[in-house]
């Protein structure tokens, strides 16, 4: 019943996620334009479905569909495609991963409809009921074992930095999503403040043991293999590696700054907060040390674009991370939509630009056929990277502008509504930046679809896959390779 | 085959792995987890009656904490959410916490002190930009009444519990009813006039969506109020100075009159009102 041929699995899960990610965008960029129009799809639609399309019920739809639909299945594919090359070896399963596939199609199709039909638990990217709680979980305990039996098959014993990342990321996330979905549990026993406690645990360990492991490792894969250029110290990237492992942990709470945690637990988020310096560092060292002489070729191929902007909006995204997480910082910056311009320069400006630099590499190896369409690329590029800079800029612009008027306003809760007609620009903007981002991804999906249906064959010989041991021979400090 | 060294192979590295994560989980989950001092109720806690506790529940389920957050945190910034900062034994019988994380709309943690009619309440959330023009909250219109009411019910309960209550109803009370503090109480600004053009402002900010344009209890949101609010014209002629800034400041029990010392107004506003209503009197 399920496919066994070799790649189908990454296949399955690339063109899945793309297809939610348009989705998850359509939602969001709908939410966006209720904070401009509040009332345009309740006047646009009837009585009857309203109730599913108010921004509390969109909202959810469009975080957990493009973090679990499509940044995560991307990042499976991603790894079903990485993990058995870095090993020489085939994926342990096709079938089971096959099954992974429709599994996790079903899970992210269960999330749409119950957050949209408002069961919710009330927690920030939590919100599903417990039983899609323990489809994820099994889903992401089905990849953890595919990959983990075709890892302990690999034929090249020595393990590169990118599986490092990707295997300690599927250790992690399981432990993690059960930690901070109340132990599984259906009676959501931890209440009180704790409640909020746990929640930000999850909240953000699923970035720093999930989204940043991963997508950093898929990093490291794809700019050697691009460039052409040896990893620049693979000593370094295990420095960055065993520190996220350690630093990210305890950041949770400095989402709970001057609020009503302990004060010790805020200091501990703060301290830990401040630390992620180093492993960001270590990325970006090895990153500009691993293009050095290379950037002419940045002009030439458009993942290598997505890659090189992928990492300079990492840069951001980190340095803002531990500045806000200050307690001065956070009085002002906290609760504005300077947070969710942070939150999308990571997931979307970060993550998502990697990925798109991932299926540009993986796919015409996948398919055997080339892209498509070269000038579709570099549209899906500049409206998204243009788009994004737009949308990023006019949420962190107007979350200072919030900030401070709420902080010049200290006694009076009626003048909050000057601040609300302030942020209308903001939001022009930022729904603007959102429909490129949106028009971008259309025409990527697009190619993808004939690169799959009409790209042109590569013929045998044509693309050399370069051994991993080549990655690692050359590779820097790595004197043990 | 090479040998490689222990680190590098697979059990070891998931071990490792999972104990650098640990570390993390011990310190930032079980201790709080197991600080009982985070459970105590403080005297704001309250458990909610059946009708609140079903309100809770649809806020949850229509995602209204994505754009309120119910924390005062312990900054100047936040000092105008009210009286004090939340503390965790607040939230005691929270489950879920419903912190928040974002304020496209206001903190709602006293909002039953600022807006503390459900009648408003409910209007508010059937049409928010009848009230407020530039409000970009949804209209939850489409609601069931029974839905709107536990609705409306919860967010009236969300206030103050802690300060001793001087309220009583406004249009039930006499000269005599007014608490020893207010009754003390002396306008500093009596006959000045640029103190009645700065209550003049706070007004036809904060007041005239009850109480009308014109003051005379005719405002959008008069015909959804019981009582209707006052026609102050009238109550201009026939109150005290300390009576009116005793309602100002505590609000009238059972009615849609917040208790603007909580709401938000320093004693200095509440007497510049006070003053520009008093102003009023004898211009009909």
């Amino acid at each position: 019943m399920f496919s066994g041929k070799e790649g189908s699995t990454a296949r399955g899960f690339y063109y899945s996620a793309v297809a939610w990610m348009a989705f998850g965008m359509v939602v969001g960029l709908t939410a966006a334009l209720l904070m401009i129009w509040p009332d345009f799809i309740k006047n646009s639609v009837t009585e009857s479905l309203r109730q599913y399309l108010t921004f509390g019920r969109l909202r959810p739809v469009h975080t957990n569909v493009v973090m679990f639909g499509w940044l995560s299945g991307a990042y499976f594919g991603t790894m079903f495609y990485m993990l058995p090359r870095l090993g020489e070896t085939k994926v342990w399963s096709e079938k089971l991963g096959n099954f992974t596939v429709l599994w996790y199609n079903l899970t992210i199709a269960a999330h749409a409809v119950a957050l949209m039909a408002g069961y919710n638990t009330g927690r920030e990217y939590a919100e599903q009921p417990w039983p899609i709680k323990y489809a994820t979980a099994v889903m992401f305990l089905l990849v953890a074992l595919n990959l983990f039996m075709t890892a302990a098959r690999r034929k090249e014993r020595e393990l590169y930095v990118t599986q490092w990342y990707m295997l300690g990321a599927l250790i992690w996330t399981p432990i993690i999503y059960a930690i901070g979905n109340q132990f599984l549990l259906p009676t959501n026993p931890i209440s009180g403040v704790n409640d909020a406690v746990v929640n930000w645990f999850y909240g953000h360990n699923i970035l720093g043991y999930w989204f940043t492991p991963v997508g950093i490792g898929a990093l490291y894969y794809l700019l050697p293999k691009m460039t052409g250029n040896p990893l620049y110290s693979h000593r370094l990237s295990m420095i960055g590696f065993w520190t996220i492992a350690f630093v990210y942990g305890p950041t949770g709470a400095h989402h709970l700054i001057n609020g009503p945690v302990p004060q010790w637990l805020q200091t501990v988020a703060i301290a830990f907060s401040v630390s992620l310096i180093i492993p960001v560092w270590t990325v970006l060292t090895n990153f500009y040390g691993t293009m050095a002489g290379k950037w002419s070729l940045v002009r030439e191929s458009v993942p290598l674009k997505f890659a090189v902007a992928g990492a300079s909006f990492y840069f951001i995204t980190c340095f803002q991370g531990p500045m806000q997480a200050l307690r001065s910082v956070s009085a002002v910056t906290h609760f504005t939509d300077w947070v969710v311009g942070h939150a999308h320069i990571a997931l979307l400006g970060t993550f998502s630009f990697i990925m798109f630099a991932s299926i540009y590499y993986a796919l015409p190896r996948l398919t055997n056929r080339e892209i498509y369409s070269r000038p579709l690329q570099d549209w899906h590029f500049w409206l998204s990277f243009v788009g994004f800079s737009a949308f990023f800029i006019s949420l962190t612009v107007g979350g200072l502008v919030k900030g401070f008027m709420w902080a010049s306003t200290q006694s009076d809760p009626t003048q909050f509504i000057e601040v609300v007609r302030a942020m209308k620009p903001y939001y022009v903007v930022r729904a603007l930046g959102g429909a490129m981002i949106l028009s971008a991804q259309l025409l990527f999906i697009y190619n993808i679809y004939k690169t799959a249906t009409a790209g042109r064959e590569i013929r045998v010989g044509e693309t050399a896959m370069p051994r991993p041991a080549d990655l690692l021979a050359a590779g820097g400090a790595t004197s043990d390779a | 085959m090479k040998k490689l060294p222990l680190y590098k192979k697979l059990p070891v590295f998931g071990v490792v792995a999972f104990l650098f994560l640990g570390f993390a989980i011990t310190i930032t989950v079980a201790a709080p987890l197991m600080d009982k001092e985070l459970y105590q109720p403080s005297p704001q806690a309250k458990p909610l009656d059946a009708l609140a506790s079903k309100g809770r529940e649809i806020y949850a389920r229509e995602g209204c904490w994505y754009c309120h957050t119910q924390t005062v945190r312990t900054i100047a910034n936040d000092k105008k959410w009210g009286p004090r900062a939340s503390q965790p034994g607040d939230f005691a019988y929270s489950n879920p916490a419903l912190l928040g994380s974002e304020r496209t709309g206001p903190d709602l943690t006293y909002v039953g002190d600022r807006w503390p009619d459900e009648n408003w309440q409910i209007k508010h959330l059937q049409d928010p930009r009848a009230l407020n023009p530039d409000s970009v909250m949804p209209s939850f219109a489409h609601l069931p009444q029974a839905d709107l009411q536990a609705l409306a019910h919860y967010l009236v309960s969300l206030k103050d519990n802690t300060a001793p209550d001087l309220q009583k109803r406004a249009d039930q009370s006499t000269e005599a009813d007014i608490p020893d503090v207010y009754k003390k109480a002396v306008n500093p600004f009596a006959g000045d006039t640029a103190a009645i053009a700065a209550g003049d402002a706070i007004f036809h900010k904060s007041c005239w969506s009850c109480h009308g344009a014109t003051a005379e209890g005719n405002g959008p949101a008069a015909s959804a109020l019981k009582p209707p609010p006052a026609n102050l014209r009238k109550s201009a002629l026939t109150r005290s100075e300390q009576f009116l800034f005793w309602i100002v400041s505590e609000g009238s029990k059972s009615t849609a009159m917040p208790a603007w010392k909580k709401a938000g107004l320093t004693e200095e506003q509440r007497w510049q009102v006070v003053s520009y209503i008093k102003s009023l009197g004898g211009q009909q």
